[in-house]
């Protein structure tokens, strides 16, 4: 069972950190609205040409979860996917998934995705869409944290009074 | 299973109607046995290619020959393209497999592929054997279902051990396997059907 994965095992260190970026390039993607994505590719000044490996499609997948870390897995529900594989001209293939049912969405992960595995392309990408992304989600991300921060109730008269004790 | 996306070409241009008419192809070949059956439009691997993407998918399990006799598919670009596109499982063994895609140079006994059972004789293997053309090889003539009187075809590559399998493949109605040769871009399909008689 506890065979090491030789697929993980072969991986070379830059193999690895390649799989971490692409990772971090898919999270943003994903998690960002489709038109925050599309603002930010449009202000590119070029893309590369790119060609479909297969229409983008829309699919179901089944969202599965468990109560803690011990509970029976039960099936949540279903959640539409949409997924898209580009290949850039003479370079490499992207794949997207994104949550939705937005093509356009799915095709920007994965011309993202080919992006970050083509030298020529990675840093622009990082520039233009990956790092103004990132500080979107996380100005998101802070603007909830306030949100939520604003109704925290505070039980300090109770807690105080016991420490009196 | 990882797969690895690098060398992965694109397939039909458009699926549903690609398929549509790959399909009709297919039928026409295989309910006229015999007849060289010309497929339009092209994708990677030709024939074979065409065929997979029209009738492959996740429960179609496929053996793609076995040249070292340790279960070790060979074909790489091959398998990979096939479970990008189709999503179909590699079988384990010969058995397993509901689709074979095989060169007529390494043809195994066809006897380890599923001939289907007495109650499910839908579930046996259909065959896609490449050949370097359909005409200049052994004739060799066929009756049945589909075939008015007679049909002499003469693929080639294919030996007269290959043609006593198939016979003996008929011999075993209604099980048995559905074969279709392919060459370039045509194909030639001889359902389980068809009673294989030399040339003569």
């Amino acid at each position: 069972m506890n065979q090491p994965d030789p697929l993980v095992d072969a991986q070379s260190q830059p193999a690895q950190a390649l799989t971490a970026t692409r990772q971090r390039a898919h999270a943003l993607i994903a998690k960002s609205r489709s038109s925050s994505v599309q603002a930010c590719f449009a202000r590119m000044m070029d893309l590369p040409r790119s060609t479909p490996l297969r229409p983008t499609e829309i699919g179901l997948i089944m969202v599965r979860g468990r109560v803690g870390g011990d509970g029976q897995r039960f099936n949540l529900g279903e959640l539409p996917v949409a997924r898209a594989a580009v290949r850039i001209e003479n370079g490499p293939v992207g794949v997207g998934y994104v949550a939705g049912r937005d093509h356009d969405h799915a095709e920007m992960a994965a011309l993202a995705d080919a992006m970050v595995q083509s030298d020529a392309w990675r840093e622009q990408l990082e520039d233009m869409v990956l790092a103004p992304l990132a500080a979107e989600l996380a100005e998101r991300k802070d603007a909830n944290a306030r949100k939520a921060a604003a109704t925290k109730v505070d039980f300090f008269t109770m807690v105080r009074t016991r420490a009196e004790k | 299973m990882t797969v690895d996306l690098s060398g992965v070409s694109a397939g039909f241009a458009e699926p549903v109607r690609a398929a549509q008419r790959m399909f009709r192809h297919v039928l026409d070949a295989l309910s006229r046995p015999g007849t060289v059956v010309k497929l339009d439009g092209s994708v990677d691997f030709g024939a074979k290619g065409a065929i997979a993407l029209t009738l492959l998918d996740y429960e179609t399990p496929v053996w793609l020959g076995d040249k070292v006799g340790l279960g070790e598919q060979p074909d790489a670009a091959f398998a990979n393209w096939l479970r990008f596109h189709c999503g179909c499982p590699l079988a384990a063994t010969p058995t397993q497999a509901s689709f074979v895609f095989l060169d007529a140079t390494d043809l195994p006994a066809l006897d380890q592929f599923n001939a289907g059972d007495a109650k499910y004789p839908d579930t046996a293997a259909t065959l896609v054997i490449a050949l370097p053309a359909l005409t200049g090889g052994m004739p060799v003539s066929l009756e049945g279902p589909g075939i008015a009187t007679r049909q002499t075809i003469a693929p080639q590559g294919l030996t007269a051990d290959f043609w006593q399998q198939a016979a003996a493949n008929r011999a075993q109605f209604q099980l048995g396997l559905d074969i279709i040769l392919t060459a370039n871009d045509a194909i030639i399909g001889l359902p389980r059907s068809t009673r294989i008689l030399a040339e003569g």
